[in-house]
């Protein structure tokens, strides 16, 4: 039997991560201006979540980007600080340059790490204020950089986001390197298990207010206008659980299709990111609207992630470099 | 040992490429009746029919994922598309049979949809009764072993090249709704049925109008017994919103590339990429539905697939409009001018509305309470 999807044992082993995500990672830590995932650190390193997919003797947990992308989707819902991306595709790409001893005091925890994204006029950092490293994601591929090589370093902001902006110059002599032949699909795949993430914790949001709230002495998600946005929000949802899915079997397997697939699902991924954030804000009303909610945290670390992929054309535009597998070949 | 997926992709792969037919088919008429069975009649004799239909009435007993893999390769191949005369036997009454049918009625009639002998044609809505199907008046007074049908049906898919009718009538004259339906094979050669094709606005007379006068029809003909129609019809629209588009989904995704290709605009690039990934996320999704649906029932995800796939048919079509324009040779398909455009209008109404799809999914999948239509 070909694979294609997840399998129930791979959905269970990382259903057993629930109960201590919720205790860890509840949304509402958000609203606390002190916040920080990174006093966290050291117990998510414990569970062995920066190295899922990389082998045993690597300092990995040996299991495969299946399980990674499942996780990965998990953290997207506790909206969890991209830097444990930033760790899992720092002990890759050190790992890749050769440097396991680096890899291994990563996946350790030893050592905190954050993410950032080059574009052309230099580097935007996200939630880099206490790591020691910092991985830079490029459309060549990812660099890691010690943080005292990142200089001029200008915070953007610290509140509006629930997570601390910087930007910096583009920094030189990273201490490891991967291409984006190397790691890029790892790249799209984890941004795109993240995003899914946010799609359906926000679906199951709106539903949940839809049947509380009542206007005119009756649930609003009586109304069809409600129910039209929550089955749009349940599409994109479910187009993005299973084209992540797809594509992470397709890298696990090999497969000749895996970079096609990790693209396309990374498009599906922002825009139904994008979408339910936003129809959940909608759906909410006023409430909504307010600081308190925790609908506007799920829209704002959308976008960062999207960010973090280069944004939606540039991930349009890498999309448009693969093969399709409906072309004549596949 | 059974055959790798692999093995089987190279199989059909290689039929497909030897028996596809040089012409597609006529679109409405005699000719596209005659052009569907000879089709039909030779995947039959190449051993590709009913891939997935128990093998004790002639099918292959196949999972669902070869039944992919063998749309995936008949899309590739430009076979005939499956939205043709046979698809109501196909994937609508051939599927109902399967699930509701009596041994008799298998043994009778699915051989004769898989050898490409009869085309079935559909009867559920009415002029009056259609989102809310529920609300059909066509009656079935029981009259010894016979039913004796009065009434009118629309939107009949094939009606006019049709042998047989997946007709679903009123058998309880006292009861309403849902309750006291009858689904029933109605013979289209029986007296008292007047046939009156439609045209569409896409060109041909893709649907008919049937009216009913005194139409006497056996009792052994209800599927799913006496008055139980509604849950038979159920059944029916799940094969619908589950399987039945498979193939048209994976043409989609080759229809796609065809406008990449022909892409050199950077605006319109970026829609088509947005397709490029939709058409995958719907592969993405019916392999899912095909795993899924071989250890049990899937029911509600395949309506999330069937709207899905009706959306993003629509906006390729559009987007080839942008790009090719109205009159460009691209546009110009075999059909006309513009017809896969002006069809692709119908993706979105014919097997219960977008609106009604949102509804029913809202309340089943999410559990959001009902309220007024």
């Amino acid at each position: 039997m070909s694979i294609f999807h997840a399998n129930a044992e791979q959905l269970e082993l990382i259903d057993s991560f629930t109960r201590p995500l919720e205790e860890l990672f509840p949304v509402a830590r958000l609203h606390q201006p002190a916040h920080t995932d990174y006093d966290n650190w050291v117990t998510a390193a414990e569970f062995g979540w920066f190295g899922i997919s990389l082998p045993e003797e690597a300092g990995g947990i040996g299991l495969s980007v299946v399980e990674e992308a499942l996780l990965f989707a998990k953290f997207g819902r506790h909206l969890i600080s991209p830097g444990f991306f930033g760790a899992s595709l720092a002990a890759k790409t050190a790992s890749l340059s050769g440097n396991n001893e680096l890899a291994q005091r990563i996946l350790g925890g030893e050592i905190p790490v954050a993410i950032a994204r080059q574009a052309a006029s230099g580097i935007t950092l996200v939630d880099a204020e206490q790591a020691k490293f910092v991985l830079v994601l490029s459309a060549q591929g990812a660099a890691l950089y010690p943080a005292e090589a990142i200089t001029q370093r200008k915070l953007l902001d610290r509140t509006q986001w629930s997570i601390a902006l910087e930007s910096a110059p583009i920094p030189g002599n990273p201490i490891a390197l991967a291409s984006e032949e190397a790691i890029g699909a790892d790249a799209k795949l984890l941004i795109a298990a993240q995003l899914t993430g946010i799609a359906a914790a926000t679906l199951e949001m709106a539903v949940a207010y839809a049947q509380l709230r009542q206007q005119f002495g009756v649930a609003i998600g009586s109304f069809q206008a409600i129910k039209h946005y929550c089955t749009d929000m349940a599409m994109h949802v479910q187009a993005a659980r299973d084209t992540l899915s797809f594509a992470a079997v397709a890298m696990a397997e090999g497969r000749s299709d895996y970079r096609f697939q990790a693209a396309s699902a990374l498009v599906v991924a922002i825009r139904a990111a994008l979408f339910n954030t936003g129809k959940n804000i909608q759906i909410h009303g006023g409430m909504g609207f307010s600081a308190e909610c925790d609908a506007h945290l799920f829209l704002k670390r959308a976008h960062v992630l999207e960010t973090l992929a280069g944004g939606l054309k540039a991930s349009r535009a890498a999309l448009a470099h693969e093969h399709s597998i409906f072309g004549a070949a596949a | 040992m059974s055959e790798s997926l692999d093995d089987f992709r190279a199989r059909a792969r290689s039929w497909l490429q030897e028996n596809v037919p040089e012409h597609g088919s006529p679109l409405e008429g005699p000719e596209s009746r005659d052009y569907a069975l000879a089709w039909q009649k030779r995947q039959f004799e190449g051993g590709w029919a009913g891939l997935t239909w128990p093998a004790a009435y002639g099918g292959k007993d196949l999972s669902v994922l070869q039944q992919i893999v063998w749309f995936e390769e008949y899309a590739r191949a430009k076979a005939p598309s499956t939205h043709n005369a046979l698809f109501v036997g196909m994937n609508h009454a051939g599927p109902t049979l399967i699930a509701c049918g009596s041994d008799a009625q298998k043994a009778f009639h699915l051989p004769k949809i898989m050898k490409g002998e009869v085309i079935w044609c559909q009867g559920f809505s009415e002029p009056n009764a259609g989102s809310d199907l529920a609300s059909l008046r066509t009656k079935g007074v029981v009259d010894g072993d016979e039913l004796v049908v009065n009434g009118q049906k629309i939107w009949s898919s094939y009606a006019d090249i049709g042998d047989y009718q997946e007709l679903l009538i009123r058998t309880d004259p006292d009861s309403s709704r849902h309750h006291g339906l009858s689904w029933v094979i109605c013979d289209m050669k029986t007296p008292g049925i007047t046939v009156r094709p439609i045209k569409t606005m896409a060109g041909p007379a893709k649907y008919a109008e049937v009216f009913y006068d005194n139409v006497r029809i056996s009792l052994s003909n209800i599927v799913g017994g006496l008055n139980n129609g509604w849950k038979t019809a159920m059944a029916t629209l799940g094969f619908e919103r589950g399987t039945a588009s498979l193939a048209l989904q994976i043409s989609l995704g080759l229809r796609v590339e065809e406008l990449i290709a022909a892409n050199t605009d950077a605006v319109t690039g970026e829609t088509l990429m947005d397709l490029r990934a939709d058409a995958a996320a719907l592969r993405a999704m019916s392999y899912q539905f095909a795993i899924k649906s071989e250890t049990g029932p899937v029911g509600s995800e395949g309506s999330m697939i069937r709207l899905y796939f009706a959306e993003l048919a629509k906006r390729v079509a559009s987007a080839s409009i942008d790009i090719f324009g109205i009159a460009a040779p691209d546009v110009l398909a075999e059909h006309g001018l513009g017809f896969d455009y002006f069809d692709s209008y119908s993706e979105t109404i014919a097997g219960g509305t977008a609106e009604i799809q949102r509804n029913i999914i809202a309340e089943r999948v999410l559990g959001l309470p009902r309220g007024s239509r």
